[in-house]
């Protein structure tokens, strides 16, 4: 058993250094102005060691005290409350990232069992079970990142993307058995695949080259690191792909989550660039 | 622990009385008689006092009268310690359970418990993986199920540690009996309970970091509602609503009617850890209080119970509890589970498949 997997037709060999500019920004409105509203905001980049962070900055609209507090991952947040009447809550972040070794995440402190076992989000139907016995070659027994890799691929060759054909608590199982979804019900049907597996998985929501809102990918643990694997573009994370919350599932790592008391129409308009810039 | 007399030897019935004799009549206590007439009198008292309990059924929510048995069981003193005894021990080593579960999970190491009956269980929370609560009590308060044998032994059946309820029900009927019949308590060395709110009061206070302690209800359409506002008023605390509260910056706020806050720094909450924070849980829980966790996380407010208690009382881990003891303690458990196998273990598979009456356990969640 190799314990350097061959990746042919993955897209590594470009080498991994770069500098990015990272805008995200969302603008909430609301059709009738609301107020005592409690927040929950995701707005600090992780202190990952494959980059570094050279200028940050982040902003809530309308101007409120925000106080921090890190989640069981070690993972920091914002919080607080807005009293006062607003139809537009706004929020958002930017800064200059300096990329100097592969994609990749040390261990944490959390015990990695967590990460195997399923959830509502993860938890796949007869029809996942069934994809994952197909695949499954018993004569050759892969490295766990090989057989990761597998099961991407079994991902793309049997589902199609497709923008507004679930929603954000649509369960792994039901976009399998469609045979649709978008970032997020990929990203759960390969953790799902995973952890049936015996392979830690867990879901990564951060930032990618070129996309217009933010992005949804999977990491596996294999032989002490973290690995990304994108199975909505069916590749390994090596570079171009920025980091903002990680979690057990998409509800674990939601960006935002907020509370008020009133009954209103809300529009989210959400705008991440990440570009990669020469110096 | 010792067979104890039969639940029988202690009361009887003889011409229109019951007959309560404690300690079996053995020792210098005398006997007492509880008239039928008496009997009457207290479930009319309770009637009157409407001690409810709600109940969803069909989709209607009904109040109703809380079922009790109007005759006193006798536990004699030395059973009455021995229990103590037991459940102080069980708690304590659960609470021990719950500290290192989270933080250094030494038992996993040490192999006293298999680690796949805490990691797949979903009572099991690792959103408080790095939380330490004030004073590290976790389990504040537990109501622990014991049941007797007919041989007269005491078994535990269960353990909850999570919302307990019921404790409101036992000192009301106390209280109806020193209205109903006074001479019955003042006439027999019956050990006061009625200092349970008291009692409760003083933990909060123990593990509160600064400021007042309040009651926190998920509201009048929870079963029991009745005990919510009973065990407040006994306190003399707050009984609060989750949109009584609010989290500014560092502290948590109880806002009164007059527009007042004052920092909240313990909550004896009556609802569940999923409905807690929808910040952190159930997204859609409109009974909780958003960001209560990062306040809770900062030592800066306690909850009683602590958030995570689950895994302590899961049907699986029970099994385990007496080597739970026995490892966090180094005692033997004072109180016994009752006889259980688990089919996980060889030698319970066994046992199960040869003993067709025998019910196999599961791990699962608590219903």
């Amino acid at each position: 058993m190799s314990s350097s997997p061959q990746f042919t037709d993955l897209e590594y060999e470009r080498s991994a250094d770069g500098v990015y500019k990272l805008n995200y920004d969302v603008r909430a409105e609301m059709d009738t102005a609301i107020r005592n509203h409690s927040w929950c905001l995701r707005l600090s980049l992780p202190d990952d060691d494959f980059f570094e962070v050279d200028e940050f900055s982040r902003y809530i609209e309308p101007e409120c005290a925000a106080a921090t507090a890190v989640d069981y991952l070690g993972q920091e947040y914002s919080y607080g409350l807005t009293r006062e009447d607003h139809s537009v809550f706004r929020y958002g972040l930017s800064a200059t990232i300096r990329q100097h070794a592969s994609y990749g995440r040390r261990p944490d402190t959390v015990p990695i069992q967590i990460f195997l076992r399923s959830d509502r989000l993860t938890e796949l139907d007869h029809k996942g079970v069934a994809w994952l016995q197909a695949f499954q070659s018993p004569e050759k027994p892969k490295n766990p990142l090989e057989w990761s890799i597998g099961a991407m691929h079994e991902i793309t060759q049997n589902m199609i993307y497709l923008t507004g054909s679930t929603n954000y608590s649509t369960p792994a199982g039901d976009a399998v058995s469609q045979g649709s979804g978008v970032c997020q019900d990929f990203a759960h049907i390969l953790i799902g695949l995973c952890r049936a597996h015996g392979v830690p998985a867990r879901y990564v929501n951060g930032f990618l080259v070129g996309d217009g809102v933010t992005h949804a990918w999977v990491e596996v643990f294999v032989e002490g690191r973290w690995y990304g694997l994108d199975p909505t573009h069916n590749r390994l994370v090596v570079h171009d792909y920025i980091p903002l919350a990680r979690g057990r599932n998409a509800e674990d790592c939601s960006l935002n989550r907020g509370v008020w008391s009133s009954v209103v129409q809300q529009h989210q308009h959400i705008s991440a660039s990440l570009v990669e810039v020469l110096e | 622990m010792q067979k104890t007399q039969q639940r029988g030897h202690s009361r009887r019935e003889r011409g229109g009385y019951v007959v309560l004799e404690p300690d079996g009549g053995a020792g210098k206590n005398r006997e007492f008689k509880l008239g039928y007439s008496d009997l009457d009198r207290l479930k009319a008292y309770l009637n009157r006092y409407a001690i409810t309990f709600g109940l969803f059924q069909d989709n209607t929510f009904e109040d109703r009268l809380f079922p009790f048995g109007t005759v006193p069981r006798v536990i004699g003193p030395w059973e009455f310690d021995t229990l103590e005894k037991g459940l102080r021990q069980r708690v304590h080593a659960l609470n021990l359970f719950l500290l290192d579960i989270y933080h250094e999970r030494k038992v996993l190491k040490d192999k006293i418990i298999p680690e796949e009956f805490v990691f797949s269980c979903p009572a099991y929370l690792p959103e408080v993986y790095g939380l330490r609560p004030p004073a590290d009590v976790y389990a504040h308060l537990s109501g622990i199920d014991l049941v007797q044998a007919a041989d007269g032994t005491w078994y535990i059946l269960e353990d909850n540690l999570r919302v307990p309820s019921g404790a409101s029900y036992p000192l009301i009927a106390r209280e109806a009996y020193h209205t109903v019949c006074p001479n019955l308590i003042s006439d027999m060395p019956v050990r006061e309970s009625r200092d349970y709110p008291q009692m409760l009061g003083r933990v909060m206070e123990d593990v509160n970091p600064g400021g007042i302690s309040v009651v926190l209800s998920p509201g009048r359409y929870n079963a029991a509602f009745f005990e919510h506002s009973y065990l407040a008023e006994k306190m003399g605390v707050p009984l609060v609503f989750g949109s009584d509260l609010e989290v500014d910056g560092e502290y948590l706020y109880f806002k009164d009617v007059g527009g007042h806050r004052a920092r909240v720094g313990a909550v004896y909450r009556r609802l569940s850890d999923e409905y807690l924070d929808p910040m952190v849980f159930e997204p859609d829980s409109i009974i909780g209080v958003p960001n209560i966790m990062s306040v809770y996380r900062k030592g800066n407010v306690s909850i009683v119970n602590a958030v995570g208690n689950g895994i302590a009382d899961d049907k699986g881990i029970y099994y385990f509890v007496p080597a739970l003891i026995k490892y966090y303690l180094g005692e033997e458990a004072i109180l016994r589970n009752a006889p259980t196998y688990l089919p996980f273990f060889e030698r319970d598979r066994k046992h199960v498949l040869q003993n067709p009456t025998c019910v196999p356990m599961f791990c699962t969640e608590k219903t």
